[in-house]
């Protein structure tokens, strides 16, 4: 499962860092692409705007989302994800620090496979991650590539 | 009672008095009239017959002084002979023999003697010597008298004497005995006079004889002394009552006593009365019939009145009474009107304002939410990064820095995860605050297992706990489970040192109300910093000892009161602490077995 792209959309830079150095210290070695925003997020999975040269045909194998973007926010994204036939079926975990109610539902409704509250404490960050990791990347089974 | 029963017992009751007032007063009146009625006859009868036995006294008396002035009379008491006394018995007899009821005359001399007896004097009685009551009648002056009747086997007798005079000086008498032996001719036109029952008596005025014209009869039990204007009453013959009058007959011992039932007088006066009465009671009721109607009809408009004010009472704000009259009823009906449209005026601009006010609580409201939401996710990042890096350096520059330096980093960790703890702590307040409250029925001893089964982390800490079984309450079970998540957390906190660590859950009555009580044998507080005990951020220990943010209890005591509740501590250093609390007092259930059972 070391192929797997993992697509990270995550806007604070900090938690950017913290994100991939807990991913680092779990071993998890896959490749991250990291979209700044929203709508970077969008363009990376259908291969528009900034990434407008990668082929759209292999989704990632798991998309850490956060909720509190600019421009276009998580929750846009997760439902652009899932009304396209081309990433539909992928994972998408919302990694977020928000512990309202209505965006557990709403990202439940909209078709996120798990919500994850960011931690403040580093350790349990970590920790979460590793769960995180060790569930998506190697216990889960992944939905077949579209194109398979 | 109703005003109605009121006005209908009113009237009823003055008719009937007033009825039978008048009536009483008829009847009296008519009594009197009667009996003035029964008295003017009877007296004035009475009157009749006096005269009449005046008159027949006084024409005996004349004859007896005919007799007594005739010459033979005198010439034989002045020279006393056969031959005078055969001339005096001639004249004598003529007068015996006359055949009315004179039964003998007699000459008698001054001293009384008796010298000459016409007629036959066994038909007027025995007892010739009986003269000295009848002399003994005489005044001065007195030419002739009369004398008292007397009974003789059952005659009855009378005399009357006349003096023998010549020259003023008195030679002798002559008296005339008579019988009274009437026909009952007399009684006969009385009774057609007076009316059935009446009844005549002529007597002595000392009441010892009396006569009824025919016979001696029992006499009334009176005596002659004359009544006058008024009348006399007894009762007579075994119990009936009679009205009498009585006369003295002038210039005789004799009195005459007209009688008459009591009862034809008054039956007259009853009847009338009584018909009176009836009409009268018919009025009455006609009176209280007409009230009754009346009374339904005044009474109606107020009921009227009565019903409208409490349907306006019940919320019905549109109800109007219709004006009928132009009286105090309708001049209420109108005021009613009036007010009633002004409260539902008032009760519109209420719910107007009510309605505004609520607008604005809810933009209030979403306003905080947003707010609240943004302070939740955007004070987060930045302690996570904080928090991340600090970690993050103490991991990668380990060689380069010391204990120092690394105990530094330790606590600006430890500060940052603080004030995570600090925000999510207010968020919760805050969201206490706001969020609606859904009553229901909560199983607390439910919820306190649940608490406690969330806190059990380290088994090698056991910690006693008493759950009460069966404890309720209503409220919003939410709400109530962030109470006991607080209340039991900080049990178990601050049981943390102590080797039998107990903790309780339970409830007592108190003053007809439900108070839920959450206890530890753990490090207390002073009850003299309580009054802290609730408010936020106000801590009773040091975060050295304990940690926590101060939230807690700000946070139960937020909730308590919105369910209308109470809350309250006892404690004692080193000794525990007791937290107990009300919820909304009308409607908490009884627990059925409050003894606490291990939980």
């Amino acid at each position: 499962m070391d192929n797997g792209v993992i697509l990270l959309v995550e806007d604070n830079p900090d938690d950017q860092a913290l994100t991939l150095r807990a991913l680092r210290k779990n071993n998890i070695r896959n490749r991250i692409v990291i979209a700044n925003d929203g709508v970077e997020a969008i363009d990376y999975l259908f291969g528009t705007g900034v990434h407008a040269d990668r082929d759209p045909s292999e989704p990632p194998l798991l998309v850490l989302l956060d909720l509190k973007l600019p421009k276009v926010d998580g929750h846009q994204v997760l439902a652009k994800i899932r009304a396209d036939p081309r990433t539909e079926l992928v994972p998408v975990v919302i990694l977020t620090s928000s512990r309202e109610q209505r965006d557990l539902v709403e990202g439940y409704r909209s078709g996120a496979n798990s919500y994850v509250q960011k931690p403040v404490d580093f350790e349990e960050f970590t920790e979460a991650v590793r769960q995180l990791g060790l569930y998506w990347l190697l216990l889960n089974q992944s939905p077949p590539s579209p194109t398979t | 009672m109703s005003i109605r029963h009121k006005v209908i017992l009113l009237v009823c009751g003055l008719t009937l008095a007033g009825a039978a007032l008048s009536a009483w007063m008829t009847y009296v009146e008519l009594r009197r009239a009667a009996f003035s009625t029964a008295r003017e006859r009877l007296v004035g009868v009475t009157s009749q017959l006096t005269d009449m036995l005046v008159e027949s006294s006084g024409q005996l008396e004349t004859r007896t002084v005919a007799v007594a002035s005739s010459p033979q009379i005198l010439a034989h008491l002045r020279s006393p002979g056969p031959s005078t006394a055969s001339l005096a018995m001639a004249v004598m007899d003529s007068v015996a023999r006359r055949g009315d009821s004179t039964a003998s005359v007699e000459l008698l001399a001054a001293d009384g003697e008796r010298l000459l007896v016409a007629g036959d004097p066994a038909r007027s009685g025995g007892d010739l010597n009986a003269t000295a009551p009848l002399l003994g009648v005489f005044a001065e002056g007195d030419s002739a008298v009369v004398g008292p009747f007397q009974v003789v086997a059952d005659t009855v007798v009378y005399a009357s004497a006349a003096r023998v005079s010549s020259g003023g000086e008195t030679l002798g008498y002559v008296v005339q005995r008579r019988r009274v032996a009437g026909s009952g001719e007399t009684g006969r036109q009385l009774r057609e006079l007076i009316g059935p029952g009446s009844a005549l008596f002529v007597g002595n005025a000392a009441g010892d004889v009396w006569t009824d014209l025919a016979r001696a009869v029992p006499g009334p039990p009176i005596d002659g002394t004359p009544t006058g204007d008024t009348l006399l009453q007894y009762t007579r013959n075994g119990g009936e009552s009679r009205l009498a009058a009585v006369e003295r007959i002038p210039g005789t011992p004799w009195a005459v006593v007209l009688e008459f039932p009591r009862a034809p007088v008054l039956a007259g006066a009853r009847d009338v009365a009584g018909r009176l009465a009836l009409v009268m009671a018919l009025l009455a009721a006609l009176g209280t019939v007409a009230a009754w109607v009346l009374s339904s009809r005044l009474m109606r408009p107020l009921s009227a009145a009565a019903g409208a004010a409490g349907a306006i009472a019940r919320g019905d704000y549109s109800r109007r009474l219709e004006v009928e009259a132009d009286d105090e009823l309708g001049e209420l009906a109108e005021a009613f009107n009036g007010m009633a449209i002004r409260v539902q005026e008032a009760q519109e601009r209420l719910e107007q304002k009510v309605v505004e006010r609520t607008a604005e609580l809810q933009a209030v409201n979403e306003e905080l939410e947003a707010f609240s939401y943004s302070v939740s996710h955007d004070l987060r990042a930045p302690l996570r990064s904080i928090d991340g890096f600090c970690q993050a350096l103490l991991e990668d520059a380990q060689d380069d820095l010391d204990e120092i330096g690394r105990g530094h980093l330790r606590r600006v960790r430890a500060a940052s995860q603080r004030m995570a703890q600090l925000i999510d702590d207010l968020l919760e307040l805050s969201r206490v605050t706001r969020t609606d409250m859904h009553r229901q029925r909560v199983d607390m001893t439910e919820l306190a297992h649940e608490i406690v089964r969330e806190l059990v982390d380290d088994p090698k800490r056991a910690v006693d706990v008493m759950i009460a079984p069966a404890l309720e309450a209503e409220g919003d079970r939410r709400l109530l489970r962030l109470v006991l998540q607080n209340l039991i957390g900080n049990a178990w906190k601050f049981t943390r040192d102590r080797s039998h660590p107990r903790i309780e859950v339970g409830a007592e009555t108190n003053r007809g109300g439900m108070v839920y009580y959450v206890r530890d044998n753990g490090a207390g507080f002073d009850m003299a910093y309580a009054d802290k005990l609730f408010a936020p951020f106000h801590r009773l220990h040091a975060a050295a000892e304990f940690e926590g943010t101060g939230i807690g209890l700000a946070t139960v005591q937020r909730i308590v009161h919105r369910h209308g509740g109470r809350v309250w501590a006892d404690a004692a250093v080193d000794r525990g602490a007791t937290i107990r609390f009300t919820l909304d007092r009308a409607d908490v259930p009884e627990a059925r077995h409050p003894e606490a059972a291990r939980g």
